[in-house]
């Protein structure tokens, strides 16, 4: 195959955990978030002074497990805590600096990284008061920014948004718009439970647009989650957290009740870390349901027409469905993403890909692996 | 070759305006559920006194406008008003008179069909348990008396009162003899107590005794994930109707987080009017996360092992994805439901599902069409 990029969508760092102790402003100092021991002794996240639901009983560095078995992170993890967060970062030095994960990545062969958060997967959506959340993001992405700019064309940032507060996220937006080509994550359930659909959000859509740049659902708290319902008792990590990822499914299809693309012409969305075929399924669900009810809605037209071109869906590369998916819903609406350090990804991720879209012809192939990517986040 | 069989696993009757007025037991006829008018003089299914949202404002008659456009509908039911109930049951009579549904199934080319319930599907939502559970007895001995006059081609769906486990117990034994080959089991479970837990063991237990599969079908009891975003939503809607299928995945899901397979061996599990597509994709995410997090679950195997052989999916004939769903999961866990007389039943269900089945073996349709449910139900 001709030189065509290899870009990774969805890629992880690992927080310093005295990156705000040391670099918040001096107002927030006492507020800063931290790593501590909590209650029951083990290692807790702290936010706003307060232990975060799920950064908790010495599990956060589950997040800093690939490549070790189900029966390791059982027992070292799970059942005896004993790898704090720092020894989690110490595993996996491309996590935690620049030249490490240039490094890695040529290992592994990926050109370009999108870099999002770990510790962030909660914090981000989860701090729930606004001028300290806004504060929280300044220093993490002013780090990230950094962390990126040492391999300014392999590394790009995934800015974080105080999403609790939408003229704060905007405010966050426009600060950073600046830097280069990046990425924002935007969390699977809404803060306030408050739907992306709602016009609500519209200041923060509006700006999406004129900077020319897609928002990305990304498995993350916010709002209330769906597992929440039938299991309020059960936080992450566990098994039926992550097997039921029907918050960026309600999410993403909250965007088309409220009318979002109609509002916004240019608006564009990314959807990751969620598996791929549901995406054909719940577009032609909300298709379907768009003849018989679509008076009771504010989109316009059928629901995948707006996809068809301002849409994309990342696959992970061991996603056996990801080939099919590009031919239902077209190889240009892929994207990959290797999700480095998490416990559910693999080591190997490119010869892993290549062999999930061996069936799609070779001008697909490259579209899925990086050409798409290098175009939707302007990259050239 | 053996003649195809074709049996709809999931259609509906329309429920006769004095249904619980006249089979209710005496003492509870003054708050049983009836045809009413609400405070705005608009035309409302109520219990107890209470609208029931679903089937108020003056929209209940949707539940009968099978074959009707969108903009009939608009205009005739949401906008206007003018469709009664009464008026909806004159459209549909094969809803409610027991010769004229062998009718519609001779024309349709249709052997057998599983009714289930279409206000009954609220049952369960009835605060006073006991209320509920006499609602239940009532819907349960007029659909028996209905399917007796179905000439062994009408199969009645129970309708228990999921609420209280007990008398769901109570009601599963008394109709033991009513043959029942079919239970339906709301797709948001009550108190959103996931079926996962123990204290529905005595209903598994009771079904398995009888041999009686359980149906998730949309039908709430507890809380719609589809609330979380938009709590205002009660109409016939967009939003209810694309979010619906994400209560299914959920309570199907929680069965495995609970171990109730391991429990019940025998137990069989049917998930009804969510489309199919969707079950590749959450089964090998389960298996997936099974392998990382397994420990988390009850479930001693991979999902998918349990799937095999205790879990069924039904397609609609006119699903775009559904040979794609049958090629996945394969022939023998498919069946197909019609859904008469619902606004979103398709027409013409045996011609469509001819078509679907095109390319499958002979054996391959048989199953689909008829041969999976005559033995999971224990059809003659």
């Amino acid at each position: 195959m001709s030189k065509s990029p290899i870009i990774d969508v969805d890629g992880h760092i690992l927080e310093p955990s005295d990156l705000w102790v040391n670099n918040i402003e001096p107002e927030f100092r006492d507020r800063a978030m931290h790593m501590g021991v909590g209650e029951d002794g083990l290692e807790q996240w702290y936010s706003e002074g307060v232990g975060d639901p799920f950064l908790r009983k010495g599990t956060s560095s589950n997040m800093a497990t690939i490549g070790k078995t189900t029966e390791w992170r059982r027992q070292n993890i799970f059942e005896k805590p004993s790898v704090t967060w720092e020894e989690g970062r110490a595993m996996n030095p491309g996590a935690c600096d620049p030249d490490a994960r240039v490094a890695l990545m040529d290992k592994e062969e990926i050109d370009k990284s999108i870099l999002y958060p770990s510790l962030g997967l909660s914090w981000v959506g989860g701090t729930k008061n606004p001028s300290l959340a806004a504060a929280y993001c300044r220093v993490y992405n002013d780090w990230l920014v950094d962390f990126c700019s040492a391999h300014p064309d392999r590394l790009y940032p995934a800015i974080a948004l105080p999403w609790t507060d939408v003229d704060e996220a905007l405010k966050e937006l426009k600060r950073t718009a600046g830097v280069g080509p990046r990425a924002v994550m935007c969390p699977a359930t809404p803060p306030h439970d408050r739907s992306y659909g709602s016009t609500y959000w519209d200041p923060l859509w509006a700006e999406f647009q004129e900077q020319d740049m897609p928002p990305a659902l990304h498995v993350g708290a916010g709002g209330t989650p769906t597992s929440s319902l039938l299991h309020p008792e059960i936080s992450l990590p566990s098994w039926w957290v992550l097997s039921t990822s029907q918050d960026i499914q309600l999410s993403f299809m909250s965007f088309f009740q409220g009318g979002v693309f109609d509002r916004f012409p240019d608006f564009r969305l990314v959807v990751l870390e969620s598996g791929t075929l549901w995406m054909p399924y719940i577009l032609d669900r909300m298709d379907e349901k768009f003849e018989i009810l679509n008076f009771t809605m504010e989109s316009k037209e059928e629901p995948s027409t707006y996809f068809k071109t301002r849409g994309w869906i990342a696959m992970e590369p061991e996603d056996e469905f990801g080939a099919i998916t590009a031919e239902l819903l077209g190889a240009d609406r892929l994207l990959w993403a290797y999700d480095y350090p998490h416990s559910d990804s693999w080591t190997g991720p490119v010869k892993t890909l290549r062999e999930s879209l061996s069936r799609l012809p070779e001008d697909d192939q490259r579209k899925v692996m990086g050409e798409n990517a290098l175009d939707l986040y302007k990259m050239n | 070759m053996a003649k195809m069989l074709f049996v709809d696993v999931d259609g509906h009757i329309l429920e006769p305006a004095n249904l619980w007025l006249d089979y209710i037991e005496p003492k509870f006829r003054d708050r049983a559920m009836r045809v009413d008018t609400d405070l705005a003089g608009l035309e409302c299914w109520s219990v107890d006194g209470k609208p029931i949202p679903f089937f108020s404002s003056g929209t209940a008659a949707d539940a009968a406008s099978i074959g009707k456009d969108q903009k009939w509908r608009r205009e005739n039911i949401f906008d206007s008003h003018e469709v009664s109930w009464e008026d909806g049951l004159e459209m549909t009579r094969p809803a409610w008179k027991p010769d004229h549904r062998i009718a519609l199934m001779d024309d349709e080319e249709i052997d057998g069909s599983f009714l289930f319930p279409t206000l009954g599907l609220t049952l369960s939502r009835i605060e006073d348990k006991e209320l509920s559970a006499a609602h239940c007895t009532a819907y349960n001995n007029w659909i028996r008396d209905f399917c007796s006059r179905g000439e062994g081609r009408l199969f009645p769906a129970l309708t228990l009162p999921w609420g209280d486990v007990q008398r769901a117990v109570v009601e599963a034994k008394r109709t033991a003899d009513f043959g029942a080959r079919a239970v339906q089991a709301p797709n948001t479970p009550p108190k959103d107590m996931s079926y996962g837990r123990l204290r529905w063991d005595p209903l598994w237990a009771e079904m398995v005794y009888q041999g009686l599969p359980v149906s998730l079908h949309v039908g709430n009891a507890g809380t719609t994930s589809g609330s979380i975003l938009y709590p205002e939503f009660t109409l016939p809607s967009w939003w209810d109707l694309v979010t619906g299928p994400m209560d299914s995945m959920l309570s199907f899901v929680s069965f495995f987080q609970g171990g109730v397979f391991d429990r019940f061996p025998k137990l069989k599990v049917v998930v009804l009017e969510a489309g199919a597509a969707w079950l590749p994709w959450l089964l090998i995410r389960m298996d997936e996360m099974h392998e990382l997090m397994g420990f988390t679950a009850e479930s001693k195997k991979l999902p998918t092992e349990y799937f095999s052989t205790q879990c069924w999916v039904s397609v609609d004939p006119g699903d775009e994805l559904g040979q794609f769903a049958i090629e996945q999961l394969g022939a023998s866990r498919v069946l197909w439901a019609f859904d008469y007389p619902h606004s979103d039943g398709g027409k013409n269900p045996v011609r469509n599902l001819r078509k679907l089945l095109q390319g499958f073996t002979p054996r391959e349709r048989r199953q689909v069409s008829g041969e999976n449910a005559v033995e999971l139900f224990g059809l003659e």
